[in-house]
């Protein structure tokens, strides 16, 4: 039953922290392969710049821009920035995306994290990084899936309202249930995606794909997803695919499956005790189940696919 | 019998059939654009002073007459009248707008069925009549014109140089259109857009005794407002690519000059396009861009396609349109998405900005004065990605409106008492009435 200890996390949005690890995860690894080392992260910061923070110390990156509509309290952002690279560029990111150049002087790192329901902005965003990245970088987009409304009807409704002639009359009505969201919004993602760079590869003669890297839904409060991945040609699909990139890490996904960072409610001292007996099969398990005092063996398995990336709160989150 | 199935063309194919693709004011385009090709032929960067087409018509006959340095013998003799160009044709070191062999013939036969051409250059001259109709009863084999006289190795007077054309027994539609008041205020119109640029550099274009001006494209070009500018090359061409708000006229932004204007060798060849053939979503395409509506007729798009090498510029043969599958345009037109994103969104937020808290903004940029984009002024600005409403300094007052309702009869009584007849100057002078007894 969920009681009050499902809102303690709330404040410091662990989904959101594991997801930001998962993200380095992959980046390092993709980093690995295409061995060079500049990079350029384009961000929406906020007022935390958590994600910030995190890249630039994990990859040393310097060339960051950090995109905030909200202009009229430039000074508040200008005073929480933490670090002396991040670039503040004011406006939506319909407005400064296209005002972004030098996409193909170093790899680039896109991540917008968007509190928002999807919308049809969202799509112009990803047309617009479509045009302009390069073989190599990636983009990530996070948004809010849930839609207004009981019935499909009625979520197909307010999401006709969202996407406007983003809208595909081909799927059906009866698709548009809470848990399909993600699927219906991939697809038109990828639908945007695979139009611009067809015609991409139309009048450049070239021959770039997409490929999915990351497909997650997580839920801190509100029912969250991220997806996104990688502009590739034939060579660098070839080293990702060799890489067994996608069997090391389980949060990855280059298809219809979803990751879903699901967070078992524990204690510290119940974390302690499963991080001792992991990895542990449901034999196992249930041969000394009294050892785990009433903990359940799918919260056990919740948490040993996500406890690399678990914010055990030592951590500390003051370093803004 | 032989195994041959006929392909060749007849002439009654390029007399009667072709000339249905173009309308008459383009015909006309085509043969100023003759004389600019001369004129870009003798004059080196675009200093065309003292260089003159003057057109004359009426319902019996059209003049062209330029002094753009004439048709050479052996062109005449060898391209100029061929029906299409020859392939060892090389390409010149102007950028030309003359290429597909075409447009000549088919502007003369558009009009009429008998012309005559003379050209002086300063060593050749020739005289050419043709009897269009005499002509297509020769056999179909027999396509060659003839030189009614011809001269070389002459020395002719600076004055004598250039090319005059006549057409005669006009087409009777033709004739009616050419004596239409109506007809010679459009073809004005259309000359100085479509040749604006030329007209900027100096070449003096006279229709019926009226000197025309040059009809550009003007863009606010301050310190506080950029035009966008986007520049590369794509093999052999040049591709630059400007947008920007235009300069307010008047009271208002006419929409119907709204949108994109494309040039090819400076011959603009799309007009303020509001189309799905540029960045607008409309009934062909609605899969990206956005519908027109008054709120972008203040935005302007600018894409020039140079190149010495006509031949590979994305245009069609009437010089009206584009090759829509060209590589090159299709190239240009994504990145044309992008900038169009920028304008669009800079007039969407002043729009918004003017409609919740009105600080100025609007008012201010439509007050800024516009630079004619001549290839000039083009060349001078810079490549800039940045259009943002911060940037702009409030200098006018700005305005709010304020709205309530009182009961009628009040206010009918307010009407009388300040002698005015609407609502609206009830609200305003009691507010003025207001402010000066209590502030």
């Amino acid at each position: 039953m969920p009681g009050s200890d499902q809102k303690i996390n709330y404040q410091v949005r662990p989904a959101k922290s594991i997801e930001r690890k998962m993200l380095c995860d992959l980046i390092r690894e993709i980093q690995l392969i295409r061995v060079d080392g500049e990079m350029r992260y384009i961000g929406l910061g906020a007022k935390y710049f958590t994600d910030f923070l995190l890249f630039h110390n994990e990859f040393g990156i310097t060339d960051m821009i950090s995109i905030e509509a909200e202009k009229e309290r430039q000074i508040r952002y200008d005073f929480n920035k933490p670090l002396k690279c991040i670039q503040m560029w004011y406006g939506t990111t319909n407005e400064v995306l296209p005002q972004i150049d030098g996409f193909n002087e170093k790899m680039n790192l896109i991540w917008l994290d968007y509190d928002d329901t999807f919308e049809d902005t969202m799509l112009i965003d990803v047309e617009t990084i479509c045009r302009n990245l390069d073989i190599g970088s990636m983009f990530f987009l996070s948004c809010n899936y849930s839609f207004r409304g009981e019935k499909p009807s009625e979520k197909m409704v307010s999401f006709k309202n969202s996407v406007g002639d983003y809208f595909d009359e081909k799927i059906e009505k009866n698709e548009y249930k809470s848990k399909n969201m993600p699927f219906i919004i991939k697809k038109l993602i990828d639908n945007q995606i695979h139009k611009t760079i067809k015609m991409r590869n139309r009048i450049d003669q070239s021959l770039i794909e997409y490929l999915q890297l990351l497909f997650l839904t997580y839920k801190d409060g509100a029912p969250m997803m991220t997806i996104g991945g990688i502009l590739v040609d034939e060579v660098l699909k070839g080293k990702l695919k060799n890489s067994g990139l996608f069997g090391k890490y389980l949060f990855m996904s280059c298809d219809e499956h979803i990751f879903s960072i699901d967070i078992p409610k524990l204690t510290n001292k119940e974390i302690q005790l499963i991080l001792k007996n992991i990895p542990v099969t449901e034999e196992e398990f249930l041969k000394h189940e009294q050892k785990f005092y009433g903990i359940g063996y799918d919260e056990i398995c919740k948490f040993e696919k996500i406890y690399r990336y678990y914010p055990y709160y030592s951590e500390g989150f003051f370093n803004t | 019998m032989d195994n041959i199935v006929k392909a060749s063309p007849t002439k009654e194919f390029f007399v009667n059939m072709l000339v249905r693709d173009i309308l008459l004011k383009q015909a006309i385009i085509e043969l100023i654009d003759n004389s600019i090709d001369g004129a870009r032929g003798t004059r080196k960067n675009n200093q065309y002073l003292g260089l003159k087409i003057s057109i004359e018509f009426n319902n019996n006959k059209f003049v062209i007459e330029d002094n753009c340095g004439g048709i050479p013998l052996d062109v005449a003799a060898n391209y100029a009248f061929r029906f299409g160009r020859p392939k060892t044709i090389q390409s010149g070191d102007t950028e030309t707008t003359g290429i597909f062999g075409i447009g000549m013939k088919r502007a003369l036969f558009k009009m009429g069925n008998y012309f005559s051409i003379h050209s002086t250059t300063r060593t050749t001259e020739f005289q050419l009549d043709l009897d269009v109709k005499e002509w297509l009863k020769k056999d179909d084999n027999d396509w060659d014109f003839s030189f009614t006289s011809y001269g070389e190795n002459m020395n002719n007077p600076g004055e004598l140089i250039g090319t005059r054309i006549e057409v005669t027994d006009l087409n009777m539609e033709i004739a009616a259109e050419l004596n239409s008041e109506e007809f010679e205020k459009e073809v004005i119109e259309h000359i100085q857009r479509r040749v604006g640029l030329d007209i900027a550099y100096g070449i003096a274009i006279i229709v019926n005794d009226k000197t025309l001006v040059g009809n550009n494209i003007y863009l606010i070009d301050n310190e506080e407002i950029k035009p966008i500018k986007e520049e590369y090359e794509d093999g052999e061409i040049e591709v630059k690519i400007l947008s920007g708000i235009a300069p307010r006229e008047g009271k208002n932004y006419p929409p119907e000059k709204a949108g994109w204007y494309i040039y090819c060798n400076g011959r603009l060849v799309v007009a303020a396009d509001k189309t799905s053939l540029t960045t607008w979503k409309d009934m062909e395409n609605r899969s990206s861009g956005n519908v027109f509506h008054y709120n972008y007729a203040g935005f302007r798009g600018i894409v020039h396609f140079n190149s010495k090498y006509p031949e590979k510029l994305p245009w069609n043969t009437t010089k009206t349109g584009l090759d829509e599958t060209s590589l090159v345009y299709l190239r240009a037109r994504e990145k044309m998405f992008e900038i169009f994103k920028i304008v669009k969104n800079l007039l969407d937020e002043i729009r918004k900005n003017t409609e919740s808290k009105d600080d100025g903004i609007e008012e201010t940029i439509a007050q800024m004065r516009g630079t004619e984009m001549t290839m000039q002024n083009v060349n001078k600005i810079k490549e800039n990605r940045a259009l943002i409403k911060k940037n702009v300094s409030v200098t006018t007052i700005p305005y709010v409106g304020i709205s309530y309702k009182k009961p009628k009869v009040e206010v009918e009584e307010l009407k009388k008492v300040l002698g005015v007849k609407t609502s609206k100057e009830v609200g305003e002078k009691t507010f003025e009435y207001y402010k000066d007894a209590e502030c």
